[in-house]
């Protein structure tokens, strides 16, 4: 005795794979590394320039070790202390992420002389929501359209407690 | 997987024989084990990081079913994945989901055949971020130290796939899970949504009766 199948048929097999490929375009990675960055909003910090050197090229391109680190706000942590220095005048932008590379928040860019520089940000997100406890890339690019400087270095920071 | 489905339509007679339902105990309970790949929905997490689990790319998976009837199982999943950062060294993150659900067969068994079956369910996921931070007070004393934090999301669950039973007790199966969280928002610091698609090949094995 036969019975027909009358799920596993060729059409409905047929429809099953046009609706997952969808799926699958939509899942694959056509962009390099370096475009992974999600850069979107602003958020407010205050820059303050420490030193000027005027000629060039005393500085190298850096982003010094980000402090304090861990981060713990009931301990008497207000705002981390984000040094970096550059070797000529550039644009400037330092985002921060989340472990994935998601921006939660970013600072304008800026065209910056060379020399040594100095940011304070207080741990808040670019809507204004101060970020949990958690792990964070803060990240510096320096004259990103500049193929021949287009510098990026990443801290990782840990904020204990945030409350 | 379309390569697969195509070949399920060859391999598939459409008038491969139903077994009766009627007369076949129930197992107590059915393990099964699957190995997958995973693609992440996020974009920052399918780019920057990929899935490495003693060096194979892949993610594991295990469980058991409690048939309900013939066609319905509930089931109880745990789904292991660690992915390694792609931008910078040493970071890592891991997951481990836990997965409550059903799972059904969406046609009648027929001999030597496919089955077709979904699955639906909850899933509570904690993932560990762990890598190493230049810790300091000051700026000028730096000790690199290992560090971790803990993230929990939740999500729903969806399930599809072929299985072909080997013996009566045994088979295989290949499907596609889909996963999608929402209880972690990027914007307050957390990871978003982590799930994606993991498609696997598994074995299942029926105990009891």
């Amino acid at each position: 005795m036969k019975s027909k199948n009358l799920f596993l048929n060729e059409r409905n097999l047929w429809l099953l794979a046009f609706c997952f490929l969808p799926c699958f375009l939509a899942c694959r990675d056509f962009q390099t590394p370096d475009q992974s960055i999600h850069i979107q909003g602003t958020a407010q910090y205050s820059i303050r320039k420490t030193f000027r050197i005027q000629s060039s090229g005393i500085f190298p391109d850096s982003l010094a070790p980000i402090y304090p680190n861990p981060f713990n706000h009931n301990i008497g942590d207000s705002a981390e202390t984000i040094n970096f220095t550059l070797k000529d005048t550039g644009e400037v932008k330092i985002i921060i992420q989340n472990p994935l590379g998601d921006s939660v928040a970013i600072f304008r860019d800026s065209v910056l002389l060379p020399g040594s520089f100095t940011g304070a940000w207080e741990p808040v997100s670019s809507s204004g929501i101060r970020l949990r406890a958690g792990l964070y890339f803060i990240t510096i690019r320096i004259a990103p359209n500049d193929p021949n400087r287009n510098y990026i270095n990443s801290r990782l920071l840990q904020i204990q407690s945030n409350d | 997987m379309i390569l697969f489905l195509i070949a399920g339509v060859a391999a598939s007679p459409l008038d491969a024989q139903v077994l009766p339902d009627s007369g076949k105990p129930l197992p107590d309970i059915v393990l099964f084990a699957e190995g997958a790949g995973f693609i992440p929905f996020q974009q920052s997490y399918r780019i920057n990081y990929q899935t490495s689990l003693a060096g194979l790319p892949i993610e594991i998976a295990t469980g058991v079913c409690f048939p309900v009837n013939s066609s319905l199982s509930a089931m109880c999943e745990f789904r292991y994945k660690r992915r390694t950062a792609a931008f910078v060294s040493d970071f890592r993150i891991k997951t481990l989901e836990i997965e409550l659900g059903v799972r059904d067969y969406l046609e009648k068994e027929h001999e030597k055949d496919l089955r077709l079956y979904g699955s639906a369910g909850l899933i509570l996921a904690k993932s560990t971020a762990a890598g190493i931070i230049n810790a300091t007070s000051d700026g000028i004393n730096v000790i690199p130290s290992e560090v971790s934090q803990d993230y929990f999301n939740i999500g729903i669950a969806l399930g599809l796939g072929v299985e072909y039973a080997l013996t009566n007790a045994s088979s295989i199966y290949l499907g596609i899970h889909m996963g999608i969280y929402f209880a972690d928002p990027i914007k307050s610091g957390g990871l978003g949504n982590i799930g994606g698609l993991s498609i696997g090949l598994g074995y299942r094995i029926a105990l009891g009766n």
